[in-house]
């Protein structure tokens, strides 16, 4: 058994994958094997880690969920990608919003043309008693939108079209 | 888990004037507060100094281990009831800690005409001593009370949960192997007699304390025998010749002594053991909790912003975050208790239902407490929907919810109006704790709807008795019954009436779960299995 873990490098993405933990830890890094393991010993913060044998300073700090890395003397900062978001970003969506539900056109705030960034508000409808924002899922340029103020809909119906993204 | 990553713009108009909005509910909240914990008309005070009493926030102060927190439930319970003239309902109730062990405080205020018990003085105290059975809490009552308020007692005296549901579930506590403890600083009358008569230990002050049946002026109108209340039921009575009391208190802080040292001979079960992680602080703060809840009870909010104000390290594992999405559920740590998180994004649709119910299911597998956070108008209406089945999958969720073995506990974050607040775990569903957000309103309809309703009724009416429409008398109807159902609305009304375990500011929503999920693991889990489930 292996896991893998996939990071970003300075904005590269790599893959990480343990192949064994005992007597030492092998990590499989983009296809090629290291023998790692670490000496905490000497200055307060700062180890040494030995990788195929050669030591190296190493001293690292966290910053939200991710990890900037002082190795001998060049500094990296290590990102660890969520896989559930990960999966999110590639869901991607159609380039027409449609009604998830019956409903009424409250307000309307975006106009064909108009630039707008994902989670923007584009138009505020009311259903079952609650007003409700529907959002860009991504940024984009509106290319049309097909209600009006006061409009009734049914579910399904387009609301705001975007246009399609390149 | 992945840290969620927040949208709210914080220097936007919108941002600012929730904030705005929601910071001056909060004060109002506080200040509420404030005056129904500490203001009390001079004569009371000066009375209970005569007679050598502290006041009962004093003697809480003093039996409670220091700097350690006190969760104090329903302190605005009757605050629209009886003209205001019984804040917090004459007592105060809640969670502390007494020689490190968790326990429920029950605190008869005679600050308050004698500590008198009006009806909502009743509800609040049988709700304390449920959640001491529920949680399994040991209990500290502070007596001092004149007994029931006589000229309300048809409302405070028969059904099943009223005055005789305190003994019986003292019987029920004792009969569980929860310790109780009485302390005598008052009189305990009537059926107060009871208080220290089923607890498993208790001590009377000297002089002060009395317990009995009837009390001096009852028995001299009984039977004609004049005694004094010392004579009658007092320290030495009790602890001397009829053992109704076990330890005499020279003094009230004495009385305090004894009871610290007779918590601290108690056993401590252990308690369930679900799964812990190292505790971290929310990324965001809470406090942008204020710019996020809208100021218009029919917006609906992003709740993954509220939850990554709540989560340890705003850290989330959304399940199935492309299906059911007006629903957002997921696992998190709150003070490092692993929980499951079911949260309003929307109006309740077939997939959010069938979602909810089973990731209540998930939880209950994994044995993970869930907490239920309310803004919800209800499951979807329409015949494309009862074509699907939207009754029998809102069924399923409340058939799941409510045979679930785990603790769940609930947060009025905003509106919780129909059917939305059964499935989301609302008041009668025996959630452990269950709070609101002084923004919240509750109830089977929202105020517009219901004025709208009942005009429409009065147009019929006027139509079929062949009446002139008088535009002025409906407007009329609309905005009587609009302005009745605003003020039954209010989480005010709401708390009053002991619906809920108190208001909070939202800001102290993550302690006050902390303290009710760690409360709640002194109770093993619930027997496990469910109903039937209609597919």
């Amino acid at each position: 058994m292996s896991t893998s873990f996939p990071f970003t490098l300075d904005g590269q993405t790599h893959s990480l994958t343990i192949r064994a933990r005992r007597p030492a830890l092998v990590v499989e890094v983009d296809g090629r094997c290291y023998t790692v393991s670490e000496d905490a010993s000497g200055v307060p913060g700062e180890s040494t880690l030995l990788i195929d044998g050669r030591p190296h300073r190493v001293a690292r700090t966290r910053e939200s969920d991710r990890v900037h890395v002082k190795l001998d003397r060049t500094t990296w900062s290590v990102a660890y990608e969520d896989p559930v978001t990960a999966a999110q970003h590639d869901a991607g969506g159609d380039d027409v919003l449609r009604a998830d539900m019956p409903g009424v056109v409250v307000s309307l705030n975006a106009a064909p043309g108009a630039a707008v960034a994902s989670g923007d508000v584009l138009l505020v409808i009311e259903s079952m008693k609650m007003q409700i924002n529907v959002v860009a899922h991504r940024d984009g340029t509106v290319e049309n939108v097909h209600v009006e103020v006061n409009q009734s809909f049914d579910k399904g119906t387009e609301l705001v079209s975007l246009h399609p993204s390149t | 888990m992945a840290r969620l990553q927040s949208s709210i713009q914080t220097g936007s108009a919108d941002f600012r004037r929730h904030y705005t909005h929601n910071r001056a509910l909060a004060a109002e909240l506080h200040e509420k507060q404030r005056q129904a914990r500490f203001e009390r008309p001079a004569r009371d005070v000066e009375r209970l100094a005569r007679q050598g009493k502290m006041m009962p926030r004093e003697r809480l102060e003093k039996l409670l281990d220091p700097g350690t927190p006190f969760l104090e439930f329903s302190t605005l319970a009757a605050n629209m009831a009886y003209g205001g003239e019984a804040p917090g309902a004459s007592c105060i109730t809640g969670i502390g800690m007494i020689q490190g062990r968790e326990v429920i405080l029950c605190a008869h205020d005679a600050s308050i005409k004698g500590g008198a018990w009006y009806p909502l003085s009743v509800k609040k105290i049988v709700r304390c001593l449920d959640i001491a059975i529920e949680n399994r809490l040991p209990v500290v009552h502070l007596c001092d009370s004149a007994g029931g308020f006589l000229p309300l007692q048809s409302e405070l005296f028969p059904d099943k949960h009223m005055a005789g549901r305190m003994f019986r579930n003292q019987s029920i506590l004792s009969k569980l192997g929860v310790k109780q403890l009485a302390l005598v600083f008052g009189h305990c009358t009537a059926g107060g007699a009871y208080i220290p008569a089923l607890s498993d230990y208790s001590v009377i002050v000297r002089g002060t304390g009395a317990v009995f049946l009837g009390g001096p002026p009852l028995v001299k109108a009984a039977t004609g025998e004049v005694v004094t209340a010392d004579e009658l039921g007092g320290c030495d009575l009790h602890t001397r010749v009829s053992g109704t009391c076990d330890y005499p208190a020279a003094s009230e802080d004495e009385a305090i002594a004894i009871g610290r040292e007779i918590v601290a001979q108690w056993d401590r079960p252990a308690k369930w053991d679900i799964q812990r992680d190292p505790i971290e602080a929310p990324y965001y703060d809470p406090d942008e909790l204020y710019g996020i809840i809208p100021d218009d009870i029919k917006r609906s909010f992003e709740m993954r912003e509220v939850i990554a104000r709540l989560v340890d390290g705003s850290r989330f594992h959304e399940y199935q975050p492309a299906y059911g999405t007006t629903l957002v559920c997921g696992y998190a740590n709150v003070w490092g208790y692993k929980v499951g998180i079911l949260a309003n994004n929307g109006v309740l649709f077939n997939d959010s239902a069938l979602k909810g119910a089973h990731f209540i299911e998930l939880c209950n597998q994994n044995d993970t407490p869930l907490v239920f956070l309310q803004n919800i108008t209800g499951y979807m209406v329409g015949r494309d929907y009862e074509a699907a089945g939207i009754s029998k999958d809102g069924a399923k969720m409340i058939m799941a919810q409510v045979g679930s073995h785990v603790p769940k506990f609930t947060v009025m974050c905003h509106g919780s109006f129909g059917a939305g607040n059964y499935g989301m775990c609302g008041r009668a569903y025996d959630g452990r704790l269950l709070f609101s957000w002084p923004n919240h309103q509750i109830g089977v309809m929202g105020g517009e709807q219901a004025a709208k309703t009942l005009t429409e009724v009065k147009l019929k009416q006027l139509e079929r008795a062949g009446d002139a429409i008088d535009q002025a008398t409906l407007d009329k109807v609309y905005d009587e019954t609009l302005e009745a159902y605003q003020h039954q609305l209010s989480a005010y009304y709401s708390t009053s009436e002991v619906w809920d375990d108190g208001i909070l500011d939202p800001v102290d929503t993550r302690n006050a779960l902390g303290i009710g999920i760690s409360a709640a693991l002194n109770a093993p889990p619930l027997e496990r299995g469910y109903g039937v489930f209609r597919f």
